[in-house]
């Protein structure tokens, strides 16, 4: 029947029009971690906060605990908490700040500054709310992190390094001793059987710590400006091929078989449990779940201070703030946010149950209070108090910007599996890069 | 008047509609023609989105060819199978609802995160599929590190969902009047012929649908390379579709990004619109009009 072909024809046409409505699957995929969930302590009081940031469970719950102590004590105050996973944390907070139903206290990553602060006024200015939060408890340049054009966006909560860190089981069963310099790890290497590494990193960021080593600079000028030649790049991705070919470092073949073509944790990772990726590298911050996944395996990890290159002008690795606590520039009571912020960073009550959720805390009040209660241990303590010991230059927030990232892994990756010659991808690289920081000022 | 109720019906999908699709739909055209960030202003540029994504960016090409390769490999495949899963169940066996069900499930649990996670373990290079291709005394493949066996996995996740296409077959087959058969069966055809000179040309209708459903379907994939491949490597499974989601969430260029669905929804029309032309050729419509 004629009838059929219409119906069928109007279908198909609704169905290809979902492409545009973003619709299809698109808007359900990116939840791999999506555990979204609320938790209002709502006591009837008249005023009403609305708190949101990204975690695992062990955060959420510390969070949570936190605020209620705050609420308890003041019983005017209601907190409605919005928390869920990483990946789907951003995408959330940016479409409510595009309609502006943000909430009045948000969790912020470094590099989302330029994007959602530009000029400074995407946030509430803290300096203003100086009378309710304890500012003096931070080292004034490390506050400043959180400046933009003279205005405090964000307070930042705490150091978050790049460390080494390595299976100290697989090390004993090889007899081989921790690696501290890269000879080291070379000849470690050699005893590694086919399909083990030492180390298995995310290529830019080890070439950027070898750049920073070499030159003294890290990656972007206080303008924006990269401060990396491309003979720079050049150098970078040759060593770090050179160790790729020495065994040191996991080949991308490997990488791309066993994890994935974009880099991620491997505190999961099969391999990592097995002992075949005997070592990593991974922000401070981050390091408790690869020691539960060894220790669950009855397995040791151990850190390793980073190795110094031959002539190495800064001893650093890389180090950034690892999030900052922002308000609302729609908040009605600004103040009142800055109150239950300065609770939970400065107040012993709240600091004690934040605990070691966000790292060890920038605020001098709350690192003492956690010591003096005999808090602050762990892995994280560790990893953050090798960090204090060596020097790290300031990073811009662009460096972590997604445009570029993506630009070097492109790149390094057509070069690693031989599609590209050295000098074509650090002059890819070099060129794209340069062009894409022209259009982020 | 009597019919007034029926309106009362259907408002909630029109509501939706509007909502869901319209109303995006509209706003992706307005943004395609500006530069917008999501926080600061849109701002207007013409025709400029379009004319960098034709001409320069040259990343936008490639995803426009391997969303073709995709499809090209995807739908034929899929529709295959799904013809011939149907075919099998159509017979008289014992159990047979418990096989149509088993066969649908893999369309229920579609691309999601932890099929994603499981494709991802199974092709790994000590994985399952590896494991037994060495009992064969085939070497390992290199499934995630060579474009065409990375294409091929996240197809193969594609076909593996051919449930519904595989249940709009079961109905039309059941559809074809017993009579054909027979009559065919008295002429002495045999099973190939019967299949191709009656089963095929009946289901002309079903197949044209099928085939426009997946086809449209396919250029707008986006779970199997986003959690399986990344898009990777060398940019290889680098979607459409993942060109328009990187550039929309992960570098905020959400202007650039309506651009880029747009011109995909031109091809996906061309395509549409070329199968509908040429449909008059080779469906055939029992009223006998379909010309």
């Amino acid at each position: 029947m004629k009838k059929n072909r219409i119906v069928a024809g109007l279908l198909a046409a609704v169905v290809s029009l979902s492409v545009l409505g973003g619709c299809g699957k698109t808007s359900e995929a990116p939840v791999k971690e999506s555990e979204e969930s609320t938790q209002s302590t709502d006591n009837g009081g008249e005023i009403a906060l609305r708190m949101a940031w990204w975690g695992n469970d062990s955060r959420h719950q510390a969070t949570l605990d936190a605020i209620k102590s705050y609420t308890d004590a003041n019983p005017g105050v209601s907190v409605k908490s919005e928390y869920n996973g990483f990946a789907s944390y951003q995408e959330k907070v940016t479409t409510q700040l595009a309609g502006n139903t943000e909430p009045t206290i948000m969790q912020v990553n470094y590099d989302w500054f330029p994007i959602f602060s530009r000029t400074g006024v995407g946030f509430y200015d803290i300096y203003q709310l100086k009378d309710y939060i304890d500012l003096s408890q931070y080292d004034e340049e490390f506050l400043k992190l959180g400046e933009i054009e003279g205005k405090l966006n964000g307070i930042p909560l705490g150091k978050n390094t790049l460390t080494l860190i390595v299976n100290k089981s697989v090390y004993d069963e090889l007899g081989v001793q921790i690696p501290k310099t890269w000879d080291d790890f070379v000849a470690a290497a050699e005893k590694f059987p086919e399909g083990s590494y030492p180390l298995v990193v995310e290529p830019r960021l080890i070439i950027y710590i070898y750049l920073q080593q070499k030159t003294g600079k890290s990656l972007l000028t206080q303008d924006n400006q990269l401060n990396y030649s491309e003979v720079d790049y050049v150098d970078g991705l040759k060593w770090y091929k050179d160790m790729v070919d020495k065994g040191v470092f996991g080949t991308r073949e490997d990488y791309l078989e066993n994890v994935g073509s974009t880099y991620s944790s491997l505190a999961q990772n099969q391999k990592f449990i097995d002992g075949q990726y005997a070592g990593t590298m991974e922000w401070s911050g981050a390091l408790d779940a690869y020691k539960q996944t060894l220790e669950s395996e009855g397995q040791e990890l151990a850190i390793v201070p980073m190795p110094q290159i031959e002539g190495s002008k800064v001893s650093g690795t890389i180090s950034k703030p690892n999030m900052f606590f922002t308000i609302s520039k729609n908040a009605e009571k600004p103040e009142e946010a800055a109150k239950l912020i300065n609770h939970l960073l400065n107040d012993p009550e709240g600091v004690k149950l934040m605990a070691l959720s966000r790292g060890i805390p920038a605020s001098k009040v709350a690192a003492k209070t956690l010591e003096e209660a005999g808090m602050a241990v762990g892995i994280v303590k560790e990893a953050t108090d090798l960090g204090e010991q060596i020097v790290s230059l300031p990073q811009m927030p662009n460096y972590d910007n997604t445009i570029i990232t993506e630009t070097f892994r492109q790149y390094d990756e057509a070069f690693e599996l031989g599609q590209m010659s050295l000098e074509d991808a650090a002059k890819a690289i070099y060129t794209e890069i340069t062009d894409a920081l022209s259009t982020l000022n | 008047m009597k019919n007034r109720g029926g309106y009362l019906y259907i408002l909630p999908w029109c509501i939706g509609v509007l909502i869901f699709t319209v109303y995006p739909f509209i706003t992706s055209l307005m943004l395609s023609f500006t530069n917008y960030d999501l926080i600061n202003p849109a701002e207007f540029v013409g025709l400029n989105n379009y004319i960098k994504l034709l001409t320069k960016d040259t990343a936008f090409l490639k995803s426009i060819v391997a969303t073709l390769q995709y499809t090209i490999l995807t739908v034929p495949m899929q529709l295959t199978f799904a013809l011939f899963i149907a075919f099998i169940l159509n017979f008289k066996i014992k159990g047979i609802n418990f096989f149509r069900s088993a066969y649908y499930i893999p369309s229920i649990l579609g691309g999601n995160a932890a099929i994603a996670i499981l494709w991802r373990f199974i092709f790994r290079s000590d994985g399952l599929v590896n494991q037994v291709l060495n009992v064969f005394g085939i070497d390992n493949v290199a499934w995630f590190s060579s474009p065409v066996a990375a294409m091929f996995v996240i197809s193969l996740l594609k076909v593996w969902q051919f449930g519904s296409s595989m249940l709009i077959f079961l109905a039309a087959l059941q559809e074809i009047p017993q009579e054909l058969y027979e009559a065919s069966e008295v002429d002495g055809a045999t099973k190939l012929r019967t299949f191709f000179s009656v089963t095929i040309p009946l289901l002309t209708p079903t197949i044209f649908f099928n085939l426009i459903m997946q086809l449209v379907n396919a250029f707008q994939e986006f779970n199997g390379p986003y959690l399986i491949t990344q898009g990777g490597p060398l940019k290889s499974t680098y979607l459409s579709s993942m060109f328009i989601y990187d550039n929309a969430f992960k570098f905020y260029k959400m202007g650039y990004s309506s651009a880029a669905s747009w011109i995909l929804f031109m091809v996906i029309l061309t395509f549409t619109l070329t199968l509908f032309k040429s449909s008059s050729k080779w469906v055939y419509y029992s009223d006998g009009k379909g010309n």
